[in-house]
């Protein structure tokens, strides 16, 4: 703690001598604070929280002159909220201090990094997950020549839920990337319409191999080339990567090589898009610590090929890329029906269309037990994992109305991502989900906002209806609340209703909001590890803002 | 020029960090020669997992993989606990509970089932920060604790009834270390090769309906969750102690599948010293 104390003290000392010359430099930052109770709730299966009340909270400095930057990050846990780790305490998790020009960028301390697409290397923060594998280390981003960038880190890896600095994964992580934009570069096409772009990556992770029994690669290799072209209305972009044998907990340790290849293309035209996307991932997880599982550690990302909903009962069952093997593809066409038209009315009508599927690989054992499967590259697999099709129409109506209609028709397989059958033995959910929303304007600067969602479905917890208003008074009020009924629920004993109710203020950058809410259990599975997220059943304060 | 220069050093440059930072394995075992044979200790593998956890049979391969590589130089425990041993949560088939008393209690307090099965604890001892670990690890901590010197000795010896299932148990200890005032023994039960379904995400569908569970615990015999004291007056290195316990096995329990299993842990830090595992039918 004096340790921390002293840090920040220097960092202030520093910026305050700052504060005497002509150019004082700038001081930016945000926070939030979450702090929510918890009551015991035997209907909703809410257990005991011991503490009672659990709290996450941060607050961002970064202090900016000329070309140099340095930030600190504190957090907070005391405890942590429910669903996360139950750890507590507080510190700086987060520092670092740059120097950036034109042609050069060094930064030491904590960083975030992506390479590519993310599939060799990604290195991100979600507060809200409780995600964070920030790399603690050094790196270099040098611009030689126009159109040349090339990057090169060494580092160790944050550990998602831990927030102390000293916590950081075993392993040691190198990466080179370069990316070239060829326009900038080859005589002749740098007045081309079209933009080519081309880049390769390569990233190693060094862990000590402690094994008594199996030799284990202490450097791991992942690499990838990529490749970007786009130019008027259409852009295509690709990566395929492969990873080096790697035996982790995550593949049951096994020495198989991984690979993947992800392929999107788009048009984009006045009143209508299209975009069209495919992936397949064979043996991709990556991480910082061989042994790491649950969402700690990663080392890459594979971007989901599916669409991200937003409306609550379409979320019932949200979709997580398979590490170890998944082939898929998803494709959305948007079009905009011209307003003043007979189908289009008076203002125009959106119309969005979305389907995704996504199924196993074709494994079959294979006759080395140490490389675990083998998978025909372009075969698909049997079983179907998730898949989504969905269509949504939106429209204004009048200067006071608009409105949308959304249909979701969704394949899940369950046993992947929720793990938890309800009262059914079969392993895979369909459901339809419809959702009504429309807007009002009541008077100037009032909105009510009204959603009524349905979800059907005869598997895991049964049916459910929604009913959510928000009304917002602007700029500075809003309140919500919400019902979920989960009617359909096969045991009538668990035909429970979850109601939320929010107030909330903003000024400025600032937003406050408090609440009372009853949240229903689940269990999130990432990487190939579950863990239980209890029901939970209490109040909730929220602030947050930038400054 | 200086575009293919360019070029050509970053080129150069991945080459060259690429053939120092790449491990391909040919062989996967180790010499294994002499590996474990000078050691006295015996390990305690408690492994958390249930019937409803899909990923657990991974963990329980490994548990079994490293029974058989360690031998009597380790003891299994497979603790049903948690969500992931619910009794109504899994459909037809998954009814029967096999929690514990002391499981839930041992879960409760190292809080197994919130960090996410499987895992595992090696003579619940902190390696690497943590005391619940990832079976990629069991191996590398088992084989830490294997190379130290052994603390104690634990011997047990059994009478069984089979008539009145009725078994008595001794377990002769005999310290070479100091030992310490809170130090107790538990000793339990075990049974092995129980026939019942269990999910695994790797198998479609993901119920396996005939799937052998291997030693799973199935009662505290020392009274409460985390056994009796030895001597509360304190232990030093040279003492000797020797404890009988009698207990009678359920007739739900199959006890030619039966073991008894014994460990002696420090209560003030929950760290096992020493561990033993006796069958009922040898």
């Amino acid at each position: 703690m004096i340790k921390t104390a002293s840090a920040v003290l220097v960092f202030f000392g520093f910026a305050a001598a700052q504060a005497q010359e002509i150019d004082p430099g700038t001081i930016n930052g945000n926070f939030q604070f979450d702090v929510q109770n918890y009551f015991e709730d035997s209907l909703i299966g809410a257990p005991e929280f011991p503490s009672r009340v659990g709290s996450n909270g941060f607050l961002y400095l970064t202090y900016a002159r000329g070309n140099f930057q340095s930030g600190v990050r504190f957090e907070s846990y005391m405890p942590a909220l429910q669903g996360f780790l139950r750890e507590k305490g507080a510190g700086l998790a987060h520092r670092f201090a740059q120097y950036e020009t034109k042609n050069l960028d060094i930064r030491v301390g904590n960083f975030y990094e992506q390479f590519g697409s993310g599939m060799v290397l990604r290195s991100y923060e979600e507060y809200g997950l409780g995600f964070d594998n920030s790399l603690d280390g050094a790196r270099l981003r040098l611009r030689p020549l126009p159109g040349i960038e090339v990057t090169g880190l060494i580092g160790r890896q944050r550990n998602a839920f831990t927030f102390q600095l000293a916590n950081m994964s075993e392993g040691i992580v190198r990466g080179i990337d370069a990316d070239f934009e060829l326009n900038e570069l080859l005589p002749g096409m740098d007045s081309m319409r079209t933009r080519y772009r081309i880049g390769g990556s390569f990233v190693s992770r060094f862990q000590t191999d402690n094994d008594p029994i199996l030799i284990l690669p202490e450097n791991v290799a992942n690499y990838g080339v990529r490749f970007a072209i786009s130019g008027g209305k259409f852009s295509l972009n690709g990566e395929a990567v492969h990873k080096i044998n790697d035996p982790s907990t995550v593949n049951a340790l096994i020495y198989k090589p991984g690979n993947g290849v992800l392929l999107q293309a788009t048009y984009s035209g006045k009143g209508l898009g299209v975009s069209f996307s495919a992936k397949r991932i064979d043996n991709m997880d990556y991480r910082s610590e061989r042994a790491a599982t649950f969402n700690n550690l990663n080392l890459n990302f594979l971007p989901p090929s599916t669409k991200q909903h937003t409306y609550r009962l379409m979320t019932l069952f949200p979709y997580a890329t398979q590490t170890n093997g998944e082939m898929g593809f998803q494709t959305e066409i948007i079009y905009r029906i011209p307003k003043e038209t007979k189908l289009g009315g008076k203002y125009g009508t959106n119309i969005s269309l979305n389907f995704s599927h996504v199924r196993a690989l074709d494994k079959i054992v294979s006759a080395d037990p140490d490389m675990g499967y083998e998978a025909d590259f372009f075969a698909w697999g049997n079983r179907t994992f998730f898949q989504d099709i969905n269509a949504e129409i939106g429209r204004k109506f009048s200067d006071r109305f608009k409105g949308s209609v959304t249909y979701m028709n969704v394949v899940y397989d369950k046993s992947l991502f929720t793990q938890l059958t309800g009262f059914s033995s079969t392993t895979t959910v369909h459901s339809h989900v419809g959702v009504v929303e429309g807007i009002f304007k009541l008077k100037k600067k009032q909105t009510l906002r009204a959603e009524i969602q349905h979800a059907y479905t005869k598997q895991e917890f049964g049916s459910w209806a929604m009913l959510m208003l928000e009304y917002t008074i602007a700029p500075h009020w809003f309140v919500a609340a919400f019902d979920e009924y989960n009617y359909g629920n096969a045991n009538p004993d668990k035909r429970l209703q979850y109601f939320t109710g929010q107030i909330g203020y903003t000024q400025g950058q600032y937003r406050m909001t408090f609440g009372y809410g009853k949240q229903r259990a689940g269990v999130l599975c990432v990487g190939g590890v579950c863990r239980f997220v209890p029901a939970a059943n209490g109040f909730g304060f929220s602030i947050q803002g930038s400054f | 020029m200086k575009v293919q220069r360019a070029f050509l050093f970053i080129f150069a440059l991945s080459i060259g960090i690429s053939q120092y930072s790449c491990d391909i394995i040919k062989g996967v075992k180790k010499d294994l020669n002499n590996l474990i044979a000078a050691s006295d200790n015996i390990v305690l593998l408690e492994d958390w997992t249930g019937h409803g956890c899909g990923n657990c049979p991974d963990a329980h391969r490994e548990a079994r993989t490293l029974a058989d590589f360690y031998d009597s130089n380790l003891v299994v425990i497979s603790i049903h606990s948690g969500a992931f041993a619910s009794t109504t949560l899994f459909g037809p088939g998954f009814e029967t509970d096999y929690t514990t008393t002391m499981g839930t209690a041992v879960d409760d307090y190292f809080m197994a089932d919130q960090a996410g099965f499987p895992k595992g604890m090696i003579n619940r001892r902190t390696f690497n920060g943590k005391v619940l670990q990832n079976f990629a690890d069991w191996s590398t901590y088992i084989q830490q604790v294997l190379s130290e010197s052994p603390q104690m000795g634990i011997d047990i010896t059994t009478v069984y009834d089979s008539v009145t299932r009725n078994i008595s148990i001794t377990v002769d200890l005999e310290y070479f270390v100091n030992g310490s005032a809170s130090d107790q023994i538990v000793v339990c039960l075990i049974e092995d090769s129980i026939v019942s379904p269990q999910k695994d995400y790797d198998s479609v569908p993901d119920k396996l309906p005939n799937y052998v569970h291997r030693h799973l615990l199935r009662d505290a015999i020392t009274t409460g969750n985390w056994g009796e004291a030895i001597d509360a007056g304190g232990i030093s290195a040279g003492d000797q102690f020797i404890l009988n316990f009698n207990y009678t096995i359920p007739l739900a329990f199959d006890d030619k599948h039966c073991a008894i299993v014994a460990f002696v842990a420090d209560d003030a830090t929950k760290e096992i010293r020493q561990a033993a595992k006796e069958e009922v039918f040898e």
